[in-house]
């Protein structure tokens, strides 16, 4: 029953989600992006040894590290709070559904959505690659669409916990932001700055970035192509002193996710628990 | 169908419901009625498990937050304003049959029944639809899966006349069984359609009252009218409550008018007092 109902509501939202002029938007920025990457030429030029699909790849990964995070946050977070404001939730929650199922509907079916046009760019992107014939870090790609597919229920499950708590849709706009600004900022430039200016102890900063999913995000994608970190600041540097390259990766991907579930979670617990509407 | 002993609910420091004692029994037809912001849709709110409060509140024996499948199974919901979803109407009623036991049929009859045909709409999405339209559709929807306990939040308030005469018989089809919650701000919107009034104050019951002689939802009075002159404002609005012009009197206007809304019909009238010269209102089908 709770199955049916859970699967009914993930439709629903999917569909809507599909629908949505700013999905529209959304899908057409990344896989647009992805296309317009070939037809300029990236894959052919090099730059700072970065060549072919690779770099292609890298800075596919590097514009959805600034991109995703906002836009899963603003666009989530406004529309599930919005459909509260428009009754929505208290039309849907009069029909015999499980708070919990209609919860879990929406977030899998926002989750479906905002993954698919990632990886279909990123896959996009291999197989054009591999048809002009240029080799594909296969491997990079497959981990790419899952730390893409991490941090995006990372965003999500923020997004959701945010959606049930903040009283409207300008709240929950502002705390989206917020959210967005901190773990933007907490990434190696900011959190070097602190550590000299404030004489922080190394430790926290390092650890710091570790908990901030985008540092995560960063480090990871571009260790797959720049072994030494060469590229990022001194945290990101001490960050894969400390974890090494497999452990490095690995955390890249669980971390956000664990962060996203958690929030998804709490958010469930609140939703379940108080006034819905 | 409904108890409530000592219910109390409370948004921050404003107390919105005051330790409300209500019973409602089944079949039942029961008018909240009250002022704007005095409680009436955060009881309801209640009643549909989407509020937690204090005190004792049971729905066909149930505790309407923790069984609400149960509940909300017996339960049709029409609420003030449409919701605003995105969905196209097929795919909202795919989402209304798959949750609640109801077929597209059921549905589409129903509306049918209201003078919307849903065939016609079914791409289009939900919240592009008229006010009127959406509310047909909600009424129908709540209709059709012949609930228990019918709760409508300021029902008919997008209705022209036609459709709330629809909307009145489409109620008289239900089981007599059927309890009935129906709020309103205005007294005369409702006092019709129900066997029992209920206002509310500053979350309190100040008045409970039974209705005496509640006309037969589905009856309708022969009405007939004539105008000193016909103005087009007056033309249109006779139209919409289904009243023609005579053939050989175009001064003298005919037709059926639901006996729940007669009052609503006299008081429009008394907008025309100078324009009407004769009013006949009779039964039709006693």
């Amino acid at each position: 029953m709770a199955q049916s109902e859970r699967t009914t509501i993930l439709w629903l939202e999917l569909r809507e989600t599909l629908r949505a002029r700013w999905f529209q938007l959304y899908l057409l920025g990344f896989v647009g992006l992805m296309g317009l990457f070939f037809v300029f030429g990236l894959a052919e030029s090099q730059v700072m040894g970065f060549h072919g699909l690779g770099r292609v790849l890298l800075t596919f990964i590097q514009v959805t590290l600034v991109v995703l995070p906002i836009f899963v946050l603003v666009t989530t977070a406004r529309t599930l709070v919005g459909d509260r404001e428009a009754g929505v939730w208290e039309y849907m929650l009069s029909m015999p559904v499980g708070f919990r199922s209609y919860y879990l509907g929406r977030f899998g079916g926002r989750t479906i959505a905002m993954i698919m046009p990632l990886v279909a760019a990123l896959l996009g992107g291999a197989t054009i690659g591999a048809l002009k014939g240029q080799s594909v870090p296969w491997t990079a790609v497959v981990y790419y669409a899952m730390i893409v597919v991490a941090l995006t229920v990372c965003f999500l499950g923020i997004s959701m916990l945010i959606s049930v708590t903040a009283s409207s849709q300008e709240m929950a706009v502002g705390w989206a932001f917020a959210v967005w600004l901190l773990s933007e900022a907490l990434v190696d430039a900011l959190l070097l700055g602190l550590l000299i200016r404030q004489r922080l102890p190394a430790d926290l900063a390092v650890g710091a970035a570790m908990l901030n999913p985008i540092q995560a995000f960063r480090t990871a994608a571009v260790l797959l192509f720049d072994p030494e970190l060469t590229l990022l600041g001194p945290i990101a540097y001490t960050l894969l002193d400390v974890m090494g390259r497999p452990g490095l990766l690995v955390w890249a991907i669980s971390w956000p996710t664990a962060v996203g579930v958690l929030c998804a979670v709490v958010g469930l617990v609140v939703f379940a628990r108080r006034d819905v509407v | 169908m409904i108890a409530m002993r000592g219910l109390k609910k409370r948004f921050g420091t404003h107390e919105v419901l005051r330790t409300l004692d209500l019973e409602i029994a089944a079949g039942e037809r029961v008018a909240l009625i009250g002022q704007n912001g005095l409680g009436k849709t955060t009881l309801l709110r209640c009643l549909l498990g989407l509020y937690t409060g204090d005190g004792v509140l049971t729905v066909g024996g149930l505790d309407p937050r923790r069984d609400r499948r149960e509940v909300l199974r017996f339960v049709g919901f029409v609420p003030q304003l449409p919701p605003g979803i995105r969905a196209t109407v097929a795919q909202y009623l795919h989402v209304v049959t798959r949750l609640c036991e109801v077929t597209s049929a059921a549905i589409r009859d129903t509306c049918e029944t209201l003078g919307l045909t849903i065939d016609d709409l079914a791409h289009k999405p939900f919240y592009a639809l008229s006010g009127g339209m959406k509310q047909k559709l909600l009424i129908g929807v709540a209709l059709a899966r012949r609930p228990r306990l019918l709760i409508l939040d300021e029902p008919a308030a997008n209705l022209d006349p036609r459709a709330r005469g629809a909307f009145f018989e489409a109620l008289s089809r239900l089981d007599e069984s059927t309890t009935m919650l129906l709020t309103s701000h205005r007294v005369d919107e409702l006092s019709g359609l129900v066997t029992r009034l209920v206002e509310l104050d500053s979350g309190e019951v100040v008045l409970d009252d039974v209705v005496a002689a509640a006309p037969a939802l589905d009856r309708t009075l022969a009405c007939s009218l004539t105008l000193e002159r016909i103005e087009p404002s007056v033309e249109k609005t006779l139209r919409e409550w289904g009243l023609q012009p005579n053939s050989s009197d175009d001064s003298t206007w005919q037709g059926q008018v639901s006996a729940v809304d007669r009052f609503r019909f006299l008081a429009l009238l008394t907008r025309w007092s100078g324009l009407v010269r004769a009013v006949r209102i009779e039964e039709s089908n006693p």
